[in-house]
C-alpha cells in the first residue's frame, strides 16, 4: 500500500501541472469575420482563469529543456523568444503573463498541462462576456480599444489582481493578446472558397464585406493582428492560456 | 580516413544536423497515395516546391497545379533533377490515400517528381502555422485558403514564397534558374586554378 502511494506520488510529480480551468457553457456566437456570417455553435469546454504566467512557463521549461531560450529550434520560435528573461531560467515577473512565446511553445505548454490552446471561436465566445460594470458591448469595446491604444508597458500586472468576466475568466482583454489554436484560420485574399466559380477571383473588398459587425473595431484589430502572425513569431504583449475538453 | 568515409555514407544525416529553422524537424507522419507513411525529412536533398490543395477543390487548386505544371515544363532537366513538387492536402478527413490516388491519376502526376500527402488536422495546422499559410473550413465542406506556393531549399528551409498565382510560375522559374546559374558560377570559381 505504502509502495503504491509512493509510486502515485512519483508519477504525479513527473507529470504536468493540474488543470486550472473554469467551465464555459455551450452556446452560440457570431464570428466577427466570417464568410458565412451566421452564428456558430461552441461546445462546452474549460478555459484557464488567467493567462499562463512566467512562473508557470518556467516550470514547463524545467521539465522540457528543449524549450529553453538557448535550446529552442528556430522553426518553433524566433530570435525574440523569451527575450525579457535574463537567462534561460531568470524569470523577470513570475506572476505576470508570459509573453515573447511562440504558438508552437504555447501549444507544447498546453499539451504538457493536459490541455490545448483554445480555438479562435472558443476564445472569442468567452471574450464576449462582459466585466462587472460594463453596461453593454459598445461600452466593452470602447474599453478594449482604450487598452489597444495605450503603448505596451515592459512591466505587466500580476494575474492575481485581474477582474473576472461573467464566466469567471480574468484578463481576456486589457493585459496581453493571446494565441489561439487556429490563429491562421482566417479568410484569405478575397475570402471566397476555392470551389466557387472562377469569376470569384475578380471579387474585391472582401475584408469589409465579410465583417459581421463593422462597428466592432476591437474585434477587427484582433483578427488583423492574428492574420499577421506565423507560428514561430514572438511578440512583447502576446501570451496565451490553455483550454481543456469538458 | 576510410572509416570516416564509411561512416559518412553508412549513416544518413540525422535531425540534429538540420538547420534550426528546417521544416524537416517536424516529426509528424503523413500518408501518401499508396497509404505509406511519410515524414517531411524524406524530402531532404532536393529543393521542394510546396503548395496546399484538396482533391475536391474545383477552381483555385487546379490553377495552382497548372502553375506547377508550367514550372515543370519551363525548367531545364538539370534543374528538374534537383526539384520535388509537394502537394499537401487541406482536407485530411476526406482526402484518404484512395482519394489522393484518384487525384494523382486524374492529374497524371509523375510520382518520381511529385509527392502528394494527407495527414491529420494537427500536423496540417502545424505545417501551415510554420509556413504562414491561412486556411479555414466552411460549413459546406469547402475551404477558404490562400494560394501561396512555397520554395524550400534542400535542407527544408523556406527560402521564398509566391502569393500571386498569375506570376508564380514565372517567378519560380526565374528564381530556380538564377540559383542554378549562381551555383554553377560558384563551382566554376572553385575549380579555377
Amino acid at each position: 500500500m505504502a509502495l503504491t502511494i509512493f509510486w502515485i506520488l512519483v508519477f504525479s510529480g513527473c507529470s504536468s501541472a493540474a488543470k486550472t480551468g473554469i467551465r464555459i457553457p455551450e452556446g452560440r456566437y457570431t464570428p466577427f469575420f466570417d464568410l458565412e456570417k451566421k452564428p456558430v455553435e461552441v461546445s462546452a469546454y474549460e478555459l484557464d482563469v488567467t493567462p499562463v504566467t512566467q512562473g508557470n512557463f518556467l516550470d514547463f521549461i524545467q521539465a522540457n529543456p528543449e524549450w529553453r531560450r538557448s535550446a529552442v529550434k528556430r522553426l518553433f520560435a524566433d530570435e525574440d523568444y523569451l527575450k525579457n528573461w535574463r537567462t534561460d531560467e531568470a524569470v523577470p515577473q513570475a506572476e505576470a503573463p508570459v509573453t515573447y512565446v511562440s504558438w508552437f511553445a504555447a501549444k507544447a505548454y498546453c499539451a504538457w498541462r493536459g490541455g490545448r490552446l483554445p480555438t479562435l471561436d472558443e476564445w472569442e465566445y468567452a471574450a464576449t462576456a462582459r466585466l462587472e460594470g460594463e453596461t453593454d458591448s459598445a461600452d466593452q469595446n470602447r474599453k478594449i480599444l482604450e487598452w489597444y491604444g495605450r503603448p505596451s508597458s515592459d512591466r505587466l500586472p500580476s494575474v492575481k489582481g485581474l477582474s473576472r468576466n461573467a464566466y469567471g475568466i480574468a484578463g481576456l482583454h486589457g493585459v496581453v493578446w493571446e494565441w489561439v489554436y487556429d490563429f491562421n484560420a482566417l479568410p484569405a485574399s478575397d475570402g471566397r472558397p476555392s470551389s466557387t466559380p472562377l469569376s470569384a477571383d475578380l471579387f474585391c473588398a472582401g475584408g469589409a464585406e465579410l465583417s459581421g459587425d463593422p462597428e466592432n473595431y476591437a474585434a477587427y484589430m484582433r483578427y488583423a493582428f492574428r492574420s499577421s502572425l506565423k507560428g514561430r513569431y514572438t511578440v512583447k504583449n502576446l501570451g496565451f492560456r490553455c483550454a481543456y475538453d469538458s | 580516413m576510410a572509416l570516416f568515409f564509411f561512416l559518412g555514407f553508412a549513416f544518413p544525416l540525422c535531425a540534429e544536423d538540420l538547420p534550426s529553422s528546417s521544416l524537416f524537424h517536424f516529426d509528424q507522419v503523413w500518408r501518401t497515395e499508396s497509404g505509406s507513411s511519410f515524414q517531411l525529412k524524406e524530402l531532404r536533398g532536393k529543393k521542394t516546391v510546396m503548395a496546399f490543395v484538396y482533391t475536391r477543390c474545383k477552381s483555385v487548386c487546379p490553377l495552382i497545379i497548372q502553375n506547377l505544371y508550367k514550372l515543370e515544363k519551363a525548367l531545364p532537366e538539370p534543374q528538374l533533377q534537383g526539384l520535388r513538387f509537394l502537394l499537401v492536402s487541406l482536407d485530411p478527413a476526406r482526402d484518404t490515400p484512395e482519394a489522393i490516388r484518384g487525384f494523382v491519376e486524374g492529374y497524371q502526376l509523375d510520382l518520381q517528381r511529385w509527392t502528394v500527402l494527407t495527414g491529420n488536422p494537427d500536423a496540417l495546422r502545424s505545417l501551415s502555422a510554420a509556413a504562414g499559410f491561412n486556411f479555414k473550413p466552411t460549413s459546406d465542406g469547402e475551404f477558404v485558403h490562400q494560394n501561396t506556393i512555397f520554395l524550400l531549399d534542400e535542407e527544408g528551409q523556406m527560402v521564398s514564397h509566391y502569393p500571386n498565382l498569375s506570376s508564380a510560375a514565372d517567378e519560380l522559374t526565374a528564381d530556380l534558374t538564377q540559383v542554378a546559374l549562381q551555383s554553377h558560377s560558384d563551382e566554376t570559381l572553385l575549380e579555377a586554378p
